[in-house]
């Protein structure tokens, strides 16, 4: 008898036999049952700095009107975050996501009826936010002219973007000037006037900030301040009440303050963009900072299986690379073909998607998006072109992909000049006295996958598929060669937008 | 989707029935097909065929545990795609070290071309197995039928690597003189 026949005696085992066995094939779980499905995050900072015009540099001391003021000279010896702080943000409180194992009783059986009391709680809560979604296409000029500007020359390099983060920097911009430099600024935005824009921005905020356990998708905003210069308490408080901004006050270009911007950059950021943060500073002639992050953490609602990851070569631009593949055959995955391209979405689990278009062969990413091929997807439609009954074979390279930028040419070039320009530049509705022009938008994004998930937010449940053929045409759909992605949320606001040249 | 609604569609000739076998059993086929071969294309054609011989095989079968069935299917398809394949190097593959490990307990005879009554040998495996203990069964299920790895069923049955070693040692040598008692080998 050979080894053989063993093996082939057993498949003649009893079927009850091999289901017992079959019951314990299960990865055991450690602690709460969603930790496996957070596993990356991805996230970005953007940092405005108002740099104060030379001619002008007479520290005031003479207070406007003590109401509508803050006067903030305050404590700047302390490296300590919380010792520059003047206001922290207040957050919406959320229901928690309901936690199995917080169910269970003294025999480790789910109590079912408390369970989904607090699921229907959880769910009432987030109907409640979703009842206020943005329309992402209100904000699709923004998207769509931004995307197209910020990815004009990539020089073959990674870039990321985030579309949601730069929006409210730049709404905060606009809340913190007038006159022509508020009027480009709300050009840009797509708004006629910073009323519309503020119901824009807290919408766009808040159907996006989403922190209830299941998933997490962080947006915060902070002011910075110099100590001895005045600030307009109104508008402090509009920042504060409509774009949840903590304020700070310390001694512009010390050390000290520079440090705990940079703490409070990699806090909000889960210390992702560390190296990039630790290069933002403000200097002596700074007087006003503007802040802002978004924080995503993901799971794929179809994991990858570990087993199937793979080495296999990335034709990127710097040459052929040999990198992980993950693997996964899914017939549920969306397919839509084009001249130009094919895409496909992969869905988080809750809600929010992770878009993949790979160019055709002789089409590169940055044409793909300089002739608008995926302004479609940036908008919160789909492509009109879907393949159906399609089963995707999915070989997608495990990549982590960060970039930073300055933003102020390309802004320049969207129509916002007056901003950057010290003779007209216009911040009277933050510091009254003050003249002052941007100087420096800094902005860093980061996006890594893998097996587990990724980085993106909000909800959106994917309908599934009942209905699709069996058995249909299968696609190979692999991603290596430079190809573009974008993270949207449930309503489809463009999280982050980017494009792999090459996967490390 | 309920398996019985499942076999249902399959004798009333609804091909919507392979797609949801797909849905809720394509990655765990997938995986068994993969412990074999350690090759995802001939998993995939492993796995694809297996669809393909459910369709063909039900009716006129009604399986009462369709995973077990289709596990079946996929193991043997997997198993002969190996074989047939065989110059392939398959570094890695747990079913050519499963192999290697049952190699003691079934060549004992000396005559390895012997011809073997299937029957007779599926019988007493099946008994055998209905006669040791619940964890040496379901190790011996998970790493003989299913091959999944020393490292994977550790860490299922929440046990150490060495621990499932000596424990699947333990049953070759038990099953080496169960067979020798029915004089199989």
């Amino acid at each position: 008898m050979k080894p053989e026949d063993i093996i082939d005696a057993m498949n003649n085992v009893d079927d009850n036999i091999i289901n017992e066995a079959n019951n314990e094939r299960k990865p055991k779980k450690k602690g709460r049952m969603w930790m496996k499905w957070v596993a990356v995050a991805a996230c970005f900072c953007i940092v405005i700095g108002a740099v104060l015009g030379h001619f002008h540099f007479n520290p005031p001391e003479q207070v406007i009107d003590s109401n509508t003021t803050v006067n903030t000279q305050s404590q700047q010896k302390n490296p300590v975050l919380g010792s520059f702080s003047v206001a922290k943000a207040s957050y919406p409180t959320m229901v928690k996501y309901p936690i199995e194992t917080d169910f269970a009783n003294e025999n480790g059986e789910l109590d079912w009826n408390a369970f989904s009391d607090a699921f229907e709680e959880w769910n009432a809560d987030a109907e409640k936010r979703l009842a206020n979604v943005a329309q992402a296409t209100r904000y699709s000029r923004f998207f769509t002219s931004t995307v197209k500007t910020f990815f004009a020359d990539t020089k073959g390099e990674n870039l990321v973007y985030s579309p949601v983060n730069v929006y409210m920097a730049l709404s905060m911009l606009a809340e913190s000037t007038d006159g022509q430099t508020r009027k480009q600024i709300l050009d840009l935005l797509g708004t006629n006037d910073i009323a519309s824009l503020r119901t824009l921005a807290n919408k766009l905020w808040m159907s996006n900030y989403t922190d209830d356990g299941l998933k997490t998708n962080i947006l915060a905003n902070s002011v910075w301040m110099n100590n001895g210069l005045e600030y307009n308490k109104s508008t402090l408080d509009i920042l504060a009440q409509n774009y949840y901004a903590s304020s700070f006050s310390g001694l512009m270009g010390s050390d000290e303050y520079n440090k705990a911007l940079q703490g409070w950059l990699n806090e909000q950021t889960g210390g992702l963009l560390k190296e990039q943060a630790n290069e933002v500073e403000f200097n002596d002639s700074t007087v006003l900072g503007l802040a802002s992050t978004v924080y995503f953490k993901g799971g794929w609602q179809d994991e990858f299986p570990d087993y199937l990851t793979k080495a296999d070569t990335f034709f990127g631009t710097k040459g052929n690379e040999t990198f992980d593949f993950m693997y996964q055959h899914n017939p549920h995955l969306p397919l839509y073909t084009d001249d130009r391209f094919t895409a496909t979405s992969l869905p988080f689990k809750g809600s929010g998607k992770m878009w993949l278009i790979l160019p055709e062969e002789g089409v590169t990413p940055e044409s793909l998006i300089q002739k608008g091929d995926i302004n479609p997807i940036l908008n919160g439609s789909t492509p009109k072109t879907a393949k159906n009954k399609v089963i995707v074979n999915l070989y997608m390279p495990k990549f982590d992909v960060v970039s930073s930028m300055d933003l102020i040419d390309s802004i320049k070039t969207l129509g916002v000049s007056d901003v950057f320009d010290e003779t007209k530049a216009d911040f009277s509705p933050i510091m009254p006295n003050q003249s002052a022009y941007v100087s420096q938008i800094n902005h860093s994004a980061r996006v890594t996958v893998d097996e587990k998930g990724c980085t993106a937010a909000a909800f959106t449940v994917i309908g599934v598929d009942t209905e699709s053929a069996p058995m249909g045409e299968e696609i190979e759909f692999k991603l290596n060669r430079p190809f573009i992605f974008v993270i949207t949320s449930d309503d489809s606001t463009p999280l982050f937008v980017g494009i792999v040249n090459t996967v490390k | 989707m309920e398996d019985s609604r499942i076999v249902e569609m399959y004798w009333e000739r609804n091909e919507v029935a392979i797609s949801h076998t797909q849905e809720k059993y394509g990655n765990y086929l997938s995986k068994i097909a993969y412990n074999i071969l350690a090759d995802i294309e001939d998993s995939k054609e492993s796995v694809n065929d297996t669809y393909l011989r459910a369709w063909n095989s039900i009716p006129p079968h009604k399986p009462v545990r369709l995973s077990a069935f289709l596990a079946k299917i996929a193991r043997q398809i997997s198993i002969d795609i190996y074989r047939k394949k065989a110059a392939k190097k398959r570094t890695g593959s747990e079913y050519a070290l499963s192999l290697d490990e049952l190699f003691d307990c079934a060549s004992s005879d000396g005559n390895p071309e012997k011809e073997v009554d299937m029957k007779a040998l599926s019988t007493a495996i099946n008994s055998w197995l209905s006669s040791v203990s619940d964890t040496q069964r379901k190790v011996f299920v998970c790493r003989y039928f299913y091959f999944d790895s020393v490292k994977d069923i550790a860490n299922h049955l929440q046990l150490s690597e060495s621990n499932i070693k000596s424990l699947l040692y333990r049953a070759r040598l038990d099953l080496k003189n169960y067979l020798q008692k029915e004089e199989l080998i």
